[in-house]
């Protein structure tokens, strides 16, 4: 009997061993590797190959890990073990720091307060992009038309006018949140009747609306499919909206070890409309335009990310062929 | 060649399934454990092999304590072979009657002879069997690879749990008869646990009757059945054991010798003299070589020349071999007292009578002689 | 329609993409597979021994709950608990570990249940016939519970595919990456071929085990 408890024994032991050995082999990151992440969706995928593909090419030894999801790669940076990733300042603020946006408060702002957040936390916060890729949202032409539309504040008007009997979509988390469709509300003057909404995981707001199952969808800013469409996007002219610029971030830990990063992070957000200075509405506006055609290349033109990435980086003078 | 000494088995709830018994078994006896459900009998036959502990007493095999050896050990010189015999389905039946063999480390040409031998052995051509599996088998063929299995090794001890319980009557009778066949060839020791009187009587040279755990009567199954012990013996052979111990008895062992003989051919006045002359009102007939060939009583001659005009043909005998119950049951169909005895080649032996068996069993009852 | 004409474009276009991805994906299934039978299949022989009810209560009873664990919950969880040990927390180890708590309770419940259910007689007789337990368990036991214990891998993989798809958000590659991005830039095409994808994985590995199943029955048990 003992024999045998010993021989499972050994085994389990065995394996206990090779589990452990196989977690810290495979996942340490080399002595000197820079790891980049990136969450998992176009905008993202081909932010994070641009970083990945320039410090490669700048001598790095890069690991990209791609599709995470936005507290993984918060966790994951915090955990020290992401050096770089480009997070949204919107997203920073109210999610991972769990503040409130003031409306009213610009690009310039936010991006202050967000990079000063993080300095306590050993994190820094390079110059942004200013792509704001912000929550808006969208209709058909057609429906437009019909109502004489341009503003979020004609379409607040519409859904008084018609009781709030006016079906749209929004993403699961906006939903509740008490910055998003309550706050919304109440900035905007206006109900949506609770039986009007459709709430669902975010790409789907578009293709709700696509399917013409709401006349109000839920939006991304820089998302190639509202251009692509022909669909009007309502401005929002209340300002209610927090800023969403892209920005990179790297670990105090890692500049202290490879000082030249931030050098070379930089250059490549020069490359954009803005980069390296303050933001104005045409700034924002312009930057927001090159991005779309970014995304438009992946969604709609049947290009990979990292190819993308390389073509913009060859034309920019960033690397060479 | 096993002892056991005052042996007792205790279960931690208390119930007490065997209570100081104690016995011996020769070498190459068949021991029957006999009783009814629930009396300890397979409780016991496990404290041999150590698949129940002892709680008190001793058991020796061959001298020895049989908890000096380890308990894996022990059981690979033991035969084991149970009521639904437990073939090892995933298994042939080389493969599952070479099992203790390959427990031991026999090689593997060692383990191949033994296990053809075996099946041949149990009536089993080795060619077709070897490399069937379980489930192809017949329950009678699978209960023979399991006696074969249990013999694998050649253990000197067997233990056999209601072995051909499990088997329709038919077979079981045959089995039963061809197991004896074996055994008279083996000749090993062998523990055998039944609840069926009959197949006490028939199978065992030693039986030992329980009840309750403990043991009523240890002995031939000639002294239980004609000296039972007390009331439950008597009751638990029935009440008809004298049929039952007719078994236990052959015809040569009751029958008289020859009666006179005289052949066909003679004259009919010749007989008629003979039988004056020896008080007898009948002769048997037989030819040269001693065959039986008919009888010729008194009445009989007369007209005829020859004695072969007056016979009357045989018509009923009974072998020499046979057991009493075959002799009686040919007694009360045929309607005759007295039977001619022959051979298998129909030699005239002797004559049994009724009254002869009938003298026979009150001296064994009065404990005179044994069968 | 035009999801799936975009799907197969996809497909045809990128097959590097789709065979690094699958790769990725298989990868997860089978290191998770591995380690879970070498954790399962023992534990299983161990909660099926004598006197070990209570054990074997509390560990079914266990491996049931970590079934109903939302695996977007674990996941999360281990990310917690990885990088509070300083262990790696993204990618391919909480992946894993994940994997392998769901794994547990197909693998360990068929090893227990098949061991336990051998037929008594068999026992008996093998052990009246001198076999020690480690023989028992190694010529009898496990060679009969052994097509118990392939359909209970059979049914872990299936549900490792389909698992393995969701933890594209901690970063360990594979098919559900696709399924995530489609999702998030309104793509059917990519919501398409990563789930398709899947699912056909899925098929194939019940197909493969289903054979698997049929080598390693002994000849003695296959139904005729």
């Amino acid at each position: 009997m003992r024999k045998r408890n010993i021989i499972i024994g050994a085994i389990t032991g065995a394996v206990v061993v090779l589990i452990v050995v196989l977690l810290v082999v495979v996942g340490r990151p080399a002595p000197g590797r820079v790891t980049v992440g990136c969450k998992g969706f176009t905008e993202q995928l081909i932010v994070g190959e641009l970083m990945a593909q320039l410090l490669e090419d700048r001598g790095f030894d890069v690991e990209l890990v791609d599709g995470l999801g936005t507290a993984a790669l918060r966790d994951g940076i915090e955990a020290d073990q992401l050096d770089v990733i480009a997070e949204y300042t919107g997203t920073a603020w109210m999610v991972h720091f769990g503040q409130e946006y003031q409306p009213g408060v610009d690009n310039n702002d936010l991006y202050e307060l967000v990079r000063g957040r993080d300095e306590p936390n050993n994190i820094t916060w390079l110059d942004p992009l200013w792509n704001n890729n912000t929550y808006a949202f969208a209709s058909w032409p057609e429906f437009v038309a019909m109502h004489n539309l341009s503003t979020l504040s004609d379409l607040a008007e519409l859904y008084r006018q018609d009781d709030g009997k006016i079906k749209m979509s929004i993403t699961l988390e906006w939903e509740v949140r008490p910055d998003g469709l309550p706050a919304f509300q109440e900035h905007y003057d206006f109900e949506v009747d609770p039986d009007y909404v459709l709430a669902v995981e975010a790409g789907l707001t578009l293709v709700a609306l696509a399917e013409k199952q709401v006349d109000v969808g839920m939006v991304f800013a820089t998302d190639s499919n509202m251009a692509e469409y022909g669909l009007h996007v309502y401005a929002d002219d209340e300002a209610f909206f927090p800023p969403y610029d892209m920005t990179p971030s790297v670990r105090d830990e890692v500049l202290e070890e490879h000082p030249g990063i931030a050098d070379v992070l930089n250059e490549l957000v020069a490359t954009f409309p803005g980069g390296g200075q303050s933001a104005t509405p045409e700034i924002v506006a312009e930057c927001q335009v090159v991005w779309q055609e970014l995304n438009h290349k992946v969604d709609f033109e049947e290009m990979l990310p990292e190819e993308v990435a390389r073509e913009y980086l060859i034309e920019h003078g960033l690397i060479e062929e | 060649m096993i002892k056991l000494n005052r042996v007792s088995k205790v279960y931690p709830d208390g119930t007490q399934a065997v209570k100081d018994i104690s016995f011996e078994v020769e070498e190459g006896e068949l021991c029957v454990l006999l009783g009814p459900s629930g009396c300890g009998k397979t409780t016991t036959m496990k404290m041999i092999n150590r698949l129940i502990a002892v709680t008190e007493g001793e058991i020796y095999i061959d001298g020895r304590k049989n908890t000096e050896l380890n308990e894996d050990e022990l059981r690979r010189n033991i035969g084991y072979a149970i009521q639904d015999i437990g073939l090892f389905p995933h298994m042939t039946v080389q493969e599952n009657i070479e099992t203790v063999p390959v427990l031991k480390g026999w090689p593997k040409t060692e383990r191949s002879k033994r296990a053809e031998e075996l099946l041949e052995l149990m009536g089993m051509p080795a060619g077709e069997y070897m490399n069937k599996y379980p489930s192809e088998l017949s329950g009678g063929q699978r209960q023979r690879v399991g006696v074969a299995r249990a013999l694998g090794a050649d253990p000197p001890l067997l233990l056999m749990d209601e072995p051909f319980g499990a088997i329709d009557p038919i077979t079981r009778v045959r089995l039963q008869g061809e197991f004896l066949k074996i055994q008279e060839v083996l000749k090993k020791t062998i523990i055998f646990v039944t609840h069926d009187i009959y197949e006490a009587i028939k199978m065992g040279d030693k039986i030992a009757l329980m009840d309750e755990g403990r043991l009523v009567q240890y002995g031939t199954p000639t002294d239980l059945v004609y000296r039972p012990k007390n009331e439950f013996v008597e009751s638990f052979v029935g009440a008809d054991r004298a049929l039952k111990g007719l078994q236990l008895i052959r015809v040569k062992d009751v029958m008289r010798d020859s009666p006179s003989v005289i052949r066909p051919d003679e004259k009919a006045e010749a007989a008629q003299a003979r039988m004056e002359r020896e008080g007898m009102d009948w002769l048997a007939v037989v030819d040269r070589e001693g065959r039986f060939l008919g009888g010729v009583s008194r009445p009989d001659l007369g007209r005829k020349k020859t004695v072969e005009e007056s016979m009357s043909p045989a018509t009923v005998t009974v072998t020499v071999d046979a057991v009493l119950n075959e002799a009686i049951s040919l007694m009360l169909s045929s309607g005759l007292n007295d039977l001619v005895v022959v051979d298998r080649g129909n030699r005239l032996m002797g004559v049994l009578s009724f009254d002869a068996i009938r003298e026979r069993l009150s001296k064994i009852a009065q404990g005179g002689e044994s069968e | 329609m035009e999801g799936v004409i975009g799907a197969w474009r996809f497909l045809v276009q990128h097959p590097e993409r789709m065979a690094s991805l699958t790769l990725e994906h298989l990868q997860m299934v089978v290191v998770a597979c591995i380690i879970a039978v070498c954790l399962g299949v023992p534990l299983g022989i161990y909660i099926a021994g004598k006197g070990k009810e209570n054990t074997a209560d509390a560990v079914l009873y266990m491996a049931e709950i970590a079934m109903t664990i939302p695996s977007l919950a674990l996941f999360g969880l281990l990310i917690a608990v990885l990088s509070a040990l300083r262990l790696p927390a993204l990618g391919f180890p909480p992946a894993v570990i994940a994997l392998v708590i769901y794994a547990q309770l197909p693998i360990v419940r068929n090893t227990y249940t098949a061991i336990r259910t051998v037929d008594p007689p068999i026992i008996e007789s093998g052990k009246g016939m001198g076999m020690s337990e480690n023989q028992l368990l190694f010529k009898v036991k496990l060679p009969l519970a052994l097509p118990v214990i392939m359909a209970g891998l059979r049914t872990a993989i299936v549900a490792t595919i389909a698992i393995a798809a969701i933890a594209a958000f901690v970063g360990s590659g594979g098919l559900g990456t696709l399924i995530r991005w489609g999702l998030r830039n309104a793509r059917m095409d990519l919501i398409i071929v990563g789930g398709v994808s899947v699912a056909i994985l899925g098929i194939l590995a019940d197909l493969l085990m289903y054979r698997v199943e049929g080598w390693v029955t002994p000849k003695g048990l296959k139904r005729r």
